[in-house]
């Protein structure tokens, strides 16, 4: 899932790391700790089994710190989708009214959102029985995040996460199962950060 | 004032057995008192034990295919006993007022006054029911071949295909992704878009929220009857505080507005308490005021009302021995009927105030005075309701039973206790009839001004009966306040829900009969809607078609070339970058429909699903066999009857607006008929009483008269009749007429300077205005229009009767002695 891997890094430096997570995602911690909105371009590709070509679709994230999230693809594929507490709202052309999800009720998708939830609220106690987290370099910083659950392993097999020197995030990649693969960049990052 | 010499032994020669009566009655008051106490209470105690029909639709004639029955299914269709509940936080964003709702659903489950409290569909609910029926897509579409090939045809399918790979990109692909790919040509969408018409508004996040998303709406069915009034009251009471106890951030505050047949119920039924306070008020004061100038006496007032007891409690008594059950609104109307019983006493005291001796000779000699004239009054209003009495209208059998039997007891009392209680208490001192009272004979119309008011009310009444409107709509007699309807009104418009006031009945032996017949109509209803003559249909056949119906889609989709198919597809597909076996997912749910490995749909499987309680409201069986319903909302009322034409002749149609007009508009033509067959009827009797077609003409010309001007005023001012005040048209023909024979009475009384006569029509007709003319004080309509309709028609009948018919009859005299 694009948007968790996105994020996932964020709420991990929303709240203290509790035992089992890595001394070495401290800095990272610290450093999105203090992040009050981050609003970044994405280009996000898909390699997709059922596509002989890739799917490159682009947009920007903008997300604020105990508010909304919004994944806002452009033209031509322009959708959008805003998670905001347990409801996730999706705004497609051609749709005759915005979708919604409630995230409690649905055991499949209900699933990944929620974990999505969990991440956003920086919930680590959730986080860390869901997902193993590797890092597999040090500096700069890059992660990888494999789910516990087979729930979650129905959707995601590994998510790659890798971040610049100032621990902004570069790049998700998102393996599915069934071989498909989403890989994301972000650039032109602004983030709002609070004070010491 | 004329002294009467005769004695009390006189009247025995002419009625010995009531005037033994009347004198035993009276030399042991106290027992007679006992008897009467033992009476009325015995008949309120056995009136207890009555059935009260809460139904207005038992008022209507019953049986299979009769209107009763349609009211019935409209009325399961309705929302007596939903409640709909808007929760609105300014400034919320929909997910705080979606968790805000969903808290006050928790609570309201867990009060146990609901029986059910609707919410929108969580996303595993729709889930479920896409899990039922989109696997079966091929089943449930109308023509699956058409509709596949229609997708693939070139000027389709890359916009198809373009829009598969956006919803490839979007974040939640990857959990739709295999369903997405297992519908390239975007056929579920036609399905959704057929069950848009079952689900009318939107969900979000598990709750209804209005298109803005700053209102949320839950729907309440209480387990409460709505009429059980006490109860929704209460309930209504309690809900008033919910909003306050809502888990909300600081800051914020709750508005919740609670609308729906529970309210209108605890609401109409304050009103009519308030009325019944209000106009009993009013009505006693004004009858006080008239006592009060006649006899300077409340105490004969009392002696008066004594008739009302008996007249109410009789009533109840004989309808529940009769029926055992009794409907409020016959109740209400038939006591105000009964209301009219008072005017024989006020005739007998009046007409015993004008004579000497001892109080039991004044009320002996006043009654000899006017027997003949109460004798043919009574007969001629039980004339009246005795027609009644063969009316196919249920609701005016029942009236006519309650008021009827209910007068009758009234003048029996009139006869019997009133004289003893009155020998006793009332006639102590003289109360002579006031000057100016009498003052009043002496207005006299020339007779060429008489004859022209009659002609101009009978000219008017011809050319304004023609615009005279029915308004047939039993909802329009409610109490509902023009504010709480608004409301309801305004929340039904905010969250798009829709009434359904026509249905289609079929009727099966089998659930798969029933199906097919749906089939049928839904296939009718839905081209109709596409012609814009429907507005809405809520078809079973959008989600639910009969196994016939679905093995026949099943042999469009074999006649189907899946080779060429396949071909266009891949061929669009390899174009726009999708690999060769992109859409194979797509090619095995065709294959499975294909070779019966998916199989058709039955309704146990929408049992589990969001989709099952409609299924049970649209089709139920029991053990005389199935019926499936298809409501819908015709664009203008003339497209029911073209609609029926259509229609296979096996279902019904029932629609609200026609059963309106048709069957409770028959209501006035009943009562003009009966009212009729009643003058008509009065003309025969009194022709034989008076011995002469003038007189008896004469006397019913007051009812008439009052009956035309009230029409023709009703018509003039655009105030239409209804079922209630139609009803009240009888009454109005009653008391004219019992006017209409007092003041011919009068004119060939020995005793004419007596003014009794005179007087008594003024002071009867002066205690009905206040009885009825104080009913338009009231809110709640159906007592508003009769009161209006009742005082019109009481004012012009006693009009024609004091001031009319004496200058009538001396132009009818004056001809008949002029030669030739």
């Amino acid at each position: 899932m694009d948007l968790l891997a996105v994020l996932l890094p964020v709420v991990l430096a929303a709240s203290p790391a509790p035992n089992g997570v890595p001394p070495e995602l401290a800095p990272l911690r610290e450093s999105l700790q203090r992040t009050v909105s981050l609003s970044a371009r994405f280009e996000q590709t898909k390699h997709l089994k059922a596509l002989r070509d890739t799917l490159v679709t682009t947009g920007r994230l903008s997300y604020r710190r105990g508010g909304r999230l919004v994944w806002h693809t452009d033209s031509p594929s322009e959708s959008e989708l805003v998670l905001e507490g347990t409801t996730a709202t999706l705004t497609m052309s051609g749709m005759s009214s915005p979708q919604s999800f409630d995230l409690t009720s649905e055991p499949g998708m209900g699933k990944v959102f929620e974990t999505l939830r969990a991440v956003l609220e920086a919930d680590l106690e959730r986080l860390t029985p869901l997902f193993e987290l590797r890092i597999d370099r040090a500096r700069p910083l890059r992660v990888s995040l494999k789910p516990r659950s087979e729930a979650l392993s129905h959707s995601i097999q590994v998510i790659d996460l890798e971040f610049d020197p100032e621990y902004r995030l570069r790049h998700v990649s998102l393996q599915e199962p069934d071989g498909d693969r989403t890989d994301i960049a972000f650039r032109d990052q602004v983030i709002e950060k609070a004070g010491r | 004032m004329t002294r009467s010499s005769k004695k009390p032994g006189a009247e025995v020669q002419g009625q010995p057995g009531l005037t033994r009566l009347q004198l035993w009655l009276t030399s042991h008051l106290a027992l007679s008192l006992t008897l009467s106490l033992c009476f009325l209470t015995a008949g309120l105690w056995l009136a207890r034990s009555m059935v009260v029909e809460q139904d207005i639709g038992a008022m209507l004639p019953e049986g299979p295919g009769s209107p009763r029955e349609a009211a019935k299914l409209l009325e399961e269709f309705g929302a007596l006993d939903v409640l709909l509940l808007d929760l609105e936080i300014p400034g919320a964003s929909p997910e705080e007022l979606a968790r805000a709702g969903e808290a006050l659903a928790l609570r309201l489950r867990s009060s146990g006054a609901f029986s059910e409290i609707i919410a929108g569909q969580t996303t595993e609910e729709m889930m479920k029911v896409g899990r039922a029926l989109f696997p079966r897509r091929f089943y449930l579409l109308e023509d699956p071949r058409a509709a596949i090939e229609d997708r693939l045809s070139p000027s389709r399918l890359p916009g198809l295909l373009v829009t598969l790979k956006t919803r490839l990109s979007a974040p939640q692909a990857m959990v739709t992704k295999s369903d997405l790919l297992q519908d390239p040509l975007d056929l579920d969408e036609e399905l959704l878009s057929r069950l848009s018409g079952a689900v009318r508004v939107k969900s979000y996040a598990g709750q209804l929220l209005s298109p803005d998303q700053t209102h949320l709406l839950l729907i309440g069915v209480t387990k409460a009857s709505a009429l059980e009034t006490e109860a929704s009251a209460s309930l209504l009471a309690r809900l008033e505080g919910e909003a306050t106890k809502l888990p909300l951030a600081a800051g914020r505050v709750a508005r919740l507005q609670v609308v729906g047949g529970p309210r209108f119920a605890s609401e109409s039924a304050a009103t009519v308490k308030r009325d019944i306070v209000v106009t009993m008020f009013t009505s006693i004061a004004a009858l006080a005021t008239i006592f009060m100038l006649r006899f300077r006496s409340l105490r004969l007032m009392l002696l008066a009302s004594v008739t009302l007891a008996f007249g109410i409690v009789g009533g109840l008594l004989s309808v529940a021995s009769i029926q055992g059950r009794i409907h409020p609104l016959t109740f209400a109307f038939g006591s105000v009927l009964v209301g009219i019983a008072i005017d024989y006493p006020m005739y007998l005291l009046n007409a015993a105030s004008v004579h000497a001796g001892s109080p039991l000779d004044r009320l002996a000699a006043g009654l000899r005075e006017s027997r003949r004239s109460l004798w043919l009054g009574f007969i001629t209003t039980m004339m009246a309701f005795g027609l009644m009495l063969f009316s196919r209208f249920p609701g005016l059998r029942e009236l006519a039973l309650f008021a009827g039997t209910g007068i009758a007891f009234a003048f029996a009392a009139t006869l019997t206790l009133v004289v003893a209680l009155g020998a006793r208490w009332g006639l102590r001192d003289s109360s002579p009839i006031p000057r100016w009272m009498l003052g009043l004979q002496a207005l006299r119309l020339p007779p060429l001004l008489a004859w022209s008011i009659v002609i101009l009310v009978v000219a008017v009444s011809a050319v304004s009966l023609q615009r005279l409107r029915f308004d047939g709509e039993l909802r329009h007699l409610d109490a509902q306040r023009p504010a709480t309807l608004a409301e309801y009104e305004e929340v039904r418009k905010r969250f798009g829900l829709q009434s359904s006031d026509s249905l289609v009945v079929a009727r099966a032996a089998t659930v798969e009969d029933a199906l097919r017949l749906s089939d049928a109509v839904g296939s009718i209803l839905h081209r109709a809607q596409r012609d814009g003559e429907v507005s809405h249909v809520l078809s079973l056949s959008s989600f639910l078609p009969s196994l016939r119906t679905q093995k026949a889609r099943l042999e469009r989709l074999r006649d189907f070339d899946v080779s060429a198919g396949r071909k266009a597809l891949d061929d669009a597909g390899r174009r726009l970058g999708f690999t060769e076996n992109a859409f194979e997912p797509f090619w095995r749910s065709v294959e499975a429909v294909r070779s019966g490995e998916t199989s058709p749909l039955e309704p146990g499987e929408l049992a589990q699903t969001s989709l099952g309680s409609l299924v049970r409201r649209l089709l139920r069986c029991s053990s005389s066999g199935c019926i499936a319903v298809t409501p819908f909302d015709p664009a203008r009322p003339s497209v029911i009857p073209e609609l029926r034409s259509r229609l296979p002749p096996e279902v019904t149609v029932i629609d609200g607006g026609a059963l309106a007009a048709e069957t409770v508009a028959a209501i006035p033509k009943q009562l003009a008929l009966l009212s009729g067959v009643g003058l008509l009827s009065n003309l025969v009797l009194l022709v034989f009483a008076f011995r002469s077609a003038r007189l008896a003409l004469l006397a019913c010309a007051p009812g008439a008269l009052g009956l035309l001007g009230t029409l023709s005023i009703l018509s003039l001012t655009q105030i239409p009749l209804n079922l209630v005040s139609a009803s009240a048209l009888v009454l109005i023909l009653g008391c004219g007429v019992d006017y209409g024979i007092f003041a011919v009475q009068g004119l060939d009384s020995p005793t004419r300077t007596s003014g009794v006569e005179f007087t008594g029509v003024l002071l009867t007709s002066s205690t009905a205005l206040a009885g009825f003319g104080t009913l338009s004080l009231a809110s709640y309509r159906a007592i508003q229009t009769m009161g209006v309709a009742v005082a019109l028609g009481i004012g012009i009948s006693a009009l024609v009767a004091l001031f009319l018919v004496p200058h009538l009859r001396s132009s009818t005299h004056a001809w008949e002695r002029t030669p030739g």
